[in-house]
């Protein structure tokens, strides 16, 4: 696999000569391993029966979306396709059932309002555990009803853990690729080679997922109910066991009384995050002196001087003004620059090979100098950013190697310095703000219009995360080395806690969503069962609050645990 | 009242630090002690505008660390920020003992490095290092974010153990097979 534009033709014998390193990792058995996985569970089906056709259908189109959200969460940014509402509103809309999508992703996105995978930590794999949970809800046997929503849950909860297993995983086998990679010399030109490995696996974990989670069980579960039903002495209890014939033990959606723990605790705990970002209160934000790089005599060395940065700027979006295919290019390897992440090197093959396409279609002297960033970054320490400030950093790089000044220091400083002081800029303003109002408002309108809830959150997400890079870059170009000093503007800093602190109130808005769109004729003992729910969710949310897994997995047990009780004591459900 | 964190990490102030660590130990000052940066001007000023609302960024040389650590001692919500285990050495060995301990947050791969935990990386002679500052009292752990697990002495002198052992293996492997 070659990412379009990819350039560095190996010269004969060249091959030959290069030091030799361990085993190649291929990046096409994954691929492999996943179209078995999802080809396994059809075999499984034509060999217990015809029945459920459709269903095939179902799994093969999930597990096509899911290899797409699984890009999306590894090595696109992320942008939004990976959040639990987007994934699952999607995936029910492309299997024809989107109602059913958009209640699991509703569920989900209320667990995990706002995930935040700061510096590259890891978080619980939501969409795929969407993906996987939706699969688990519309392929279960229509006997097993009344367990459909719980089942769909627990597993969506234990992909979400898994996901952060398979992550580790693949981010040892990035680590490895860039160890071999080094080790032959660390060729700017074949980084590309590391992050088409690293996008390829990307995308067969998604299919993985479906099929292994959702296809093969499924499918086991079905085989195992008819042959207990039909041989086994006692087989009538075994296969109700297994999911032909669940009693109406169960109340038929306890989703109805459980979303109001989940929206409690989800909501607590976003309060927490919100809280921490705005910590500092807004007023002080909003009078703080506005960051001004300091100037010095012309030719001394000093913060941000202006004859270090070259000659006078062109416009904005003139980083990318280059031939269709070279503009293509570099933004493929923006968009992709997490896809060799690794514990150990993290973004560091992401930026060489951006850097080698920084250097394309140039005249001479800046085609040197940004060979010579390449050599710099390949040959260098772990480097790392938010994605989007990737862009801003892009863009200065373009500026400096096209018109250099009188440069103090290597260029790849600014990518070492910049990378680590705008990632908690991005951070703060993507994860801490924008991202979970974005999610918060989204769940506020899902209530009244659940498709109107899921557009929302796509197209706002798209728009903002496509748009910031678009004008990230620009800004960087104007900007040269002080790109690193961050975003010096008063609106800058301060809206991204403005965003912070508007939380509470969408947080309320999601509240009375809920409550007006609840049946306003239901029983007082439903809606005293309803504040229980809400206080008891709102009390385990708050103490998991920096515990996605643990409030994901409490979430599910307590809700499914007092759904039971109450179903046993015969309180109305509402 | 103690300093609130005193950690280790290559990419000394960014988002794990200012967003993961610094609210929930209510930080006011992030204090770089790093040679590197206090000696150019623009790395300087690059980290003091990266500081977080509300906060601000110092950036100190090591000698000036070393010599006046004890006065933030009760200043409460510093946040101090070190770039590797031989500046940790060379502050320990002028007496540099925070009380709330030292923690190890991200040292990432460079060549002659091997992986002690997913975000620690360490050559030989840095692991020799963490032995002697693990064995010294300074309250090392690792941990990379709070709720995420926590690595404390006895853990990590055993992952250390375990490499030096995979190393020492591999090296008599690597011989055999010659």
């Amino acid at each position: 696999m070659s990412l379009p534009g990819g350039g560095g033709e190996t010269a004969p014998g060249e091959r030959a000569q290069r030091p030799r390193g361990p085993a190649r990792l291929s990046p096409w058995w994954p691929v492999a391993l996943g179209l078995l996985a999802v080809g396994l569970p059809a075999a499984l089906r034509a060999a217990i029966g015809p029945r459920h056709a459709g269903d095939l259908a179902i799994l093969l189109l999930l597990a096509a979306w899911g290899a797409i959200v699984s890009l999306d969460e590894r090595a696109l940014g992320p942008l939004v396709l990976h959040e639990p509402l987007v994934a699952a509103g999607v995936g029910g809309i492309l299997a024809g059932r989107p109602a059913e999508g958009l209640l699991l992703g509703f569920t989900l996105q209320l667990v995990w309002p706002g995930l935040r995978p700061l510096g590259g930590s890891r978080e619980p794999a939501a969409g795929l555990a969407a993906l996987v949970g939706l699969g688990w809800y519309l392929l279960l046997p229509e006997p097993g009803g009344p367990w459909r929503f719980p089942a769909a849950l627990g597993a969506a909860i234990a992909t979400a853990s898994w996901g952060r297993a398979a992550e580790d995983l693949l981010r040892r086998r990035n680590a490895r690729r860039e160890e071999i990679w080094s080790a032959r010399g660390g060729e700017a030109a074949r980084a590309d080679r590391l992050l088409a490995a690293g996008a390829a696996e990307a995308l067969a974990r998604g299919l993985l997922a479906i099929g292994l989670l959702v296809g093969v069980p499924l499918a086991a579960l079905r085989a195992s109910s008819q042959i207990l039903r039909g041989h086994a002495p006692g087989g009538a209890f075994a296969g109700a066991a297994l999911g032909v014939s669940w009693s109406d033990f169960m109340p038929p959606e306890p989703a109805v009384a459980a979303v109001w723990f989940l929206a409690a605790g989800g909501l607590v705990r976003q309060a927490f995050a919100a809280r921490r970002e705005g910590g500092g209160g807004l007023t002080p934000a909003l009078h703080a002196p506005a960051f001004r790089p300091r100037r010095t005599a012309r030719g001394e060395e000093g913060a941000f001087p202006a004859a270090q940065e070259g000659g006078r700027p062109e416009s904005a979006g003139s980083a990318f003004r280059r031939p269709a295919r070279v503009r293509a290019a570099l933004w493929i390897r923006l968009l992709l620059i997490q896809a060799g992440f690794s514990q150990a090197f993290l973004q560091r093959s992401g930026f060489a090979a951006l850097a080698h396409q920084l250097g394309r279609g140039r005249r001479e002297d800046a085609s040197l100098r940004a060979r010579a960033l390449e050599r710099e970054l390949a040959g260098g320490r772990a480097l790392n950013t938010h994605p989007a400030t990737a862009a801003a950093l892009s863009g200065a790089l373009d500026r400096l190697i096209e018109a250099p000044g009188r440069e103090p220091r290597p260029l790849s400083r600014l990518v070492e310095v910049g990378g680590a002081t705008l990632a908690p800029h991005a951070d703060r303003a993507f994860w801490g703000a924008a991202r979970p109002c974005i999610a918060l408002a989204a769940l506020a309108i899902f209530p009244f219009s659940p498709a109107a809830g899921l557009m929302l959150f796509l197209a706002a997400g798209l728009v903002l995360e496509l748009g910031v890079r678009a004008l990230l870059a620009g800004w960087g170009r104007r900007a040269g080395w002080a790109v690193a000093a961050g975003p010096a503007g008063r609106f800058s800093r301060a809206a991204p806690l403005a965003a912070a602190r508007l939380q509470p109130a969408l947080s309320l808005a999601v509240l009375g969503a809920l409550v007006a769109s609840s049946s306003p004729g239901a029983d007082p003992a439903a809606w005293a069962l309803r504040g229980g729910w809400f206080i008891l969710g709102g009390l385990t949310g708050g103490l998991a609050r920096r515990r996605g897994m643990t409030w994901g997995w409490l979430s599910w047990g307590a809700g499914a645990a007092g759904t039971l009780i109450a179903r046993i004591l015969g309180l109305g459900m509402g | 009242m103690s300093l609130a964190l005193v950690r280790v990490d290559d990419r000394l102030l960014h988002g794990q630090v200012a967003l993961g660590w610094g609210p929930g130990v209510h930080a006011r000052v992030y204090l770089i002690a790093d040679d590197r940066v206090a000696a150019d001007s623009w790395e300087r000023a690059a980290y003091e505008a990266a500081a977080p609302p509300g906060t601000r960024v110092e950036v100190w040389d090591l000698a000036r660390l070393a010599a006046r650590w004890r006065d933030l001692n009760g200043a409460e919500g510093t946040v101090i920020l070190l770039r590797g285990l031989r500046e940790l050495a060379d502050l320990e060995k002028t007496g540099f003992r925070p009380p709330s301990g030292v923690n190890l947050g991200g040292l990432h791969a460079s060549p002659g490095t091997r992986e002690l935990l997913p975000f620690l990386h360490v050559t030989m002679d840095e692991s020799a290092i963490l032995a002697r500052l693990l064995e010294s009292g300074l309250g090392l752990y690792a941990q990379e974010l709070p709720g995420r697990p926590r690595y404390d002495r006895d853990a990590l002198l055993a992952l250390l153990a375990a490499m030096e052992g995979g190393a020492a293996a591999g090296r008599t492997g690597s011989g055999a097979g010659r």
